[in-house]
């Protein structure tokens, strides 16, 4: 059984899938549905088979269909992997020439239209019909997509689209309904736009990174904001050196992010580290993907969760947010740098390559920063003098600490145990403090953290999850009344109580997560009592989990 | 108000053994600083790892201790946050040419406005006596015993080749020089690399005081003269101190500018209603 409507195009990358996925799930984004979208493709940049899908389902929700209900194959290499997900009553289109679907002449209606490279504008009109979707969105979007080639550039691929249309229409008639819902959300992005958008929102004003699939889009779409608003984006020699220079700036008083995945996470955990000792703010996402090593650079995974957690030596404190869809991703990146601020410390955001890449509708992005952490007034004052005791405070209110420049609250940032005043220390007595300090601050982070647990619904049974494979969760929910979501937006340091109490009633936990071995489930039994009613949905091939496992699970 | 001195930058008294050169490298850096008229928290020190990363807790500025090979872009993040500070780096040989030496290729290529201040002691210090990038092929140790099995780097070539906009290099020995390159390279505008030849007197037995006062001479080239430096920094017959290399590059980042994000609506261009 098949969940909403979903649609694939299929071929050579370069042959205009994204272009003409893209635009798809915008028309239909501006019709007040609610597309999701999801991409196949290799680690290369030119050719290889890649696939663009675009979900219509009525709550919107970030996940791939388990099967596909129309399907358009612009090569023969692609077909058997399309033809393996197509639906049973589904619709499989294929290019003059391709055995083993029903022929749809793509090419030949874009070379009638003038230029046989609009094959995908071809394939567009031709979707617009199967699914009765309004065209006039369509064709607007074609004209703006096109028109800075010249107007019979866009004509030409009008005309391949009214083609395309016209043809479906006479051979197929309109074979879906669109759900009925209609949204009043306005916007339509991913994961890493909605993230990199928070951080703008949230005071960001330096980025650095080096380039990683798939976080390499953050810092270029931070680049040019950034610089229009006086703010600092760098590409750095490596991924330490962009953590060090986000630590150096978070030193200095402002806010900075990092972005990087699985290879550049594991460089990064000694600066961290450093970000923890010397009691840094700083934000870091880490866009999973499947790993060990090089691993697969373009797919789908959830398996730096505990390297995110507890990856580097020695005790201290970071945090760990993990939002579930763009909405989200958005609000928790002002969320990480307002955190950072408050608890001076390393925050990483838990992104995933779905979550990351694909796109969605968005409603309001409305979330607003707390103020940057209080600085300390009056005259000079530092800490060799005695004056100033920067590590001095109890741990769950760190002391408001100077930047360079201001002559109140002078210190030295010490990556080197250090007592009270920031100075280098060795004293057993005062280490033991300072170590308790530090596991003060990480008590007090779960009660300070807005919706570190989000629930939905009061099913005995309970899906419990975290980052974009609550999505699916909520689509399982949304298909099967008697289940609970419960997502975990805070993985470290661990929201026991907050989950504790999304468990109560609960005699069933489905623990859905994207890797073999149940990184997060590790999570959970190491915090609560549940070893008895735990069932486990894992998938680990590099593409993310279907509303459908979990409904077989549950 | 009374003149600052070097003492008002004296912070905790240094843990280096007597009759190590950085002592003089850290006076040099606090005279630098009062010479230059600047005030303490206007400073920003940063260190990395090894005896010169301890450096910081001596320096009563606001100070930086990172981890091993990774100062520089922890300074580079403060300089660009910050670009009204002034800041100092200061690094060891193993710090900067060995475990960092990536980062000391891309600073000097980018040309951040730092002062990187590198004393450079031809060994491993703290961790008790191992060679280092710069160690003389003579010198055994107990996990080399038969030398480093390498040539040692160059760290003035390495700076050449990487474009630095100013390169200079002094001895322990000579302070009152080591102060004036110090002060050179904080006004410097870009990156300014000072190599600084710093006795280890406990674990280096063949680079001492005596040997380096033996070895050293003035440069008297005119710094702009790339040829001219490249012929200093090639000539391994002796250890040549001063102004070797400056020359006007862009600045990578420059002076603060006002944020002016009043007013953007990033979400705009993502909105898909018509």
């Amino acid at each position: 059984m098949s969940h909403g409507v979903a649609w694939q195009i299929g071929g050579t990358a370069g042959e205009g899938l994204e272009t003409a996925g893209e635009l798809f799930a915008q028309a239909l984004a501006s019709a007040g549905q609610q597309p999701t979208t999801g991409r196949d493709f290799p680690s290369r940049i030119r050719g290889g088979d890649t696939t663009y899908t675009v979900r219509l389902t009525p709550g919107g929700h970030l996940a791939p269909a388990a099967f596909t209900d129309i399907a358009l194959a612009f090569n023969a290499t692609v077909l058997p992997r399309m033809a393996a997900r197509l639906a049973p009553d589904g619709l499989l289109l294929t290019d003059d020439g391709i055995e083993g679907g029903t022929p749809f002449p793509f090419t030949q209606l874009a070379a009638d239209a003038g230029d046989k490279r609009s094959k995908n504008m071809v394939a567009l009109g031709a979707s617009a019909a199967l699914l009765r979707a309004p065209t006039e969105p369509l064709r607007r979007l074609i004209v703006q997509r096109f028109q800075a080639k010249g107007e019979d550039v866009a004509q030409r691929n009008v005309d391949a689209f009214e083609a395309g249309h016209a043809l479906a229409t006479e051979r197929f008639g309109p074979r879906h309904q669109l759900p009925d819902a209609r949204t009043d959300r306005a916007h339509f992005l991913s994961g890493n736009q909605a993230f990199s958008l928070g951080a703008l929102d949230a005071g960001c004003r330096t980025a650095a990174a080096y380039p990683i699939t798939p976080a390499s889009d953050i810092l270029e779409f931070l680049t040019p904001r950034l610089a229009s608003i006086g703010g600092t984006a760098v590409q750095m020699e490596d991924e330490m050196a962009a953590l060090g220079v986000c630590i150096g700036a978070g030193f200095a008083g402002q806010r900075a992010v990092t972005a990087t995945s699985g290879p550049g996470l594991s460089l990064m955990s000694e600066m961290i580290g450093l970000a923890e000792a010397t009691e840094t703010p700083v934000v870091i996402a880490d866009c999973q993907r499947p790993g060990p090593s090089t691993g697969m650079p373009t797919k789908h995974g959830q398996e730096d969760v505990l390297a995110m957690c507890h990856g580097g030596h020695g005790e201290a404190v970071r945090i760990v947010l993990a939002p579930t869809d763009a909405t989200d991703a958005h609000r928790t990146a002002v969320q990480a740098f307002d955190l950072a601020d408050r608890f001076h410390c390393p925050v990483l955001v838990a992104l995933d390559q779905q979550l990351s890449l694909m796109k969605q509708t968005v409603g309001a992005l409305d979330a607003r920063p707390a103020p940057h952490a209080p600085r300390p007034s009056g005259p000079a004052t530092d800490a060799w003098s005695g004056s100033f005791a920067p590590y001095g405070d109890s741990g769950a209110a760190p002391e408001a600490k100077g930047r360079p420049g201001e002559p109140a609250g002078m210190h030295l940032a010490n990556s080197t145990e250090h007592g009270p005043n920031g100075l280098t220390t060795e004293d057993p007595a005062v280490r033991t403090a300072m170590v308790q300090r530090r596991l003060d601050r990480l008590a007090a982070i779960p009660a300070a953290t807005t919706d570190a647990v989000v629930v939905e619904g009061d099913g005995a049974t309970a899906l419990l999850s975290f980052g974009s494979t609550v999505g699916a969760c909520r689509e399982a929910a949304e298909r099967n009344d008697g289940l609970r979501t419960v997502a975990v937006r805070l993985l470290h340091p661990f929201p026991t109580d907050a989950v504790d109490a999304a468990l109560d009633g609960v005699d069933r936990v489905i623990i859905v997560e994207a890797n073999a071995t149940g990184q997060f489930e590790t999570l959970l039994r190491a915090n609560l009592p549940i070893h008895d009613r735990i069932v486990s949905v894992r998938r680990f091939d590099g593409n993310p989990i279907t509303s459908d496992e979990i409904l077989e699970a549950a | 108000m009374t003149e600052r001195t070097w003492k008002d930058l004296q912070g905790k008294d240094p843990i280096w053994c007597p009759g190590c050169g950085d002592f003089a490298v850290l006076r040099a850096m606090q005279n630098a600083v009062v010479a230059e008229g600047l005030a303490p928290h206007d400073v920003v020190t940063v260190t990395g790892i090894g005896c010169s990363g301890t450096l910081t807790s001596s320096m009563r500025t606001y100070g930086y201790h990172a981890v091993h090979g990774r100062s520089l872009p922890v300074a580079t993040g403060i300089k660009l946050a910050s670009p009204d500070s002034t800041v100092l780096v200061a690094g060891g040989d193993g710090d900067g040419y060995g475990i960092g030496l990536g980062h000391f290729m891309h600073a000097a290529r980018r040309n951040v406005d730092l002062c990187y201040v590198v004393m450079d002691n031809q060994v491993y210090g703290l961790t008790k006596g191992q060679t280092s990038p710069t160690t003389d092929p003579e010198m055994t140790t107990k996990a080399s015993p038969l030398g480093p099995m390498a040539n040692p780097v160059n760290p003035l070539e390495l700076a050449m080749a990487a474009g630095a906009s100013f390169i200079a290099q002094g001895f322990s020995g000579q302070a009152k020089q080591l102060t004036e390159l110090v002060r050179a390279g904080i006004r410097h505008p870009g990156f300014a690399v000072i190599n600084i030849q710093s006795p280890c007197v406990t674990y280096n037995h063949l680079n001492t005081y005596e040997w380096f006062r033996e070895h050293v001479e003035d440069v008297t080239h005119d710094p702009a003269d790339e040829a001219a430096a490249w012929a200093v920094v090639h000539d391994r017959s002796k250890v040549p101190t001063g102004i070797i290399r400056q020359v006007e590059r862009p600045v990578f980042g420059g002076r603060a500018r006002p944020d002016d994000s009043d007013g953007k609506d990033w979400a705009k261009p993502f909105e898909v209603r018509a």
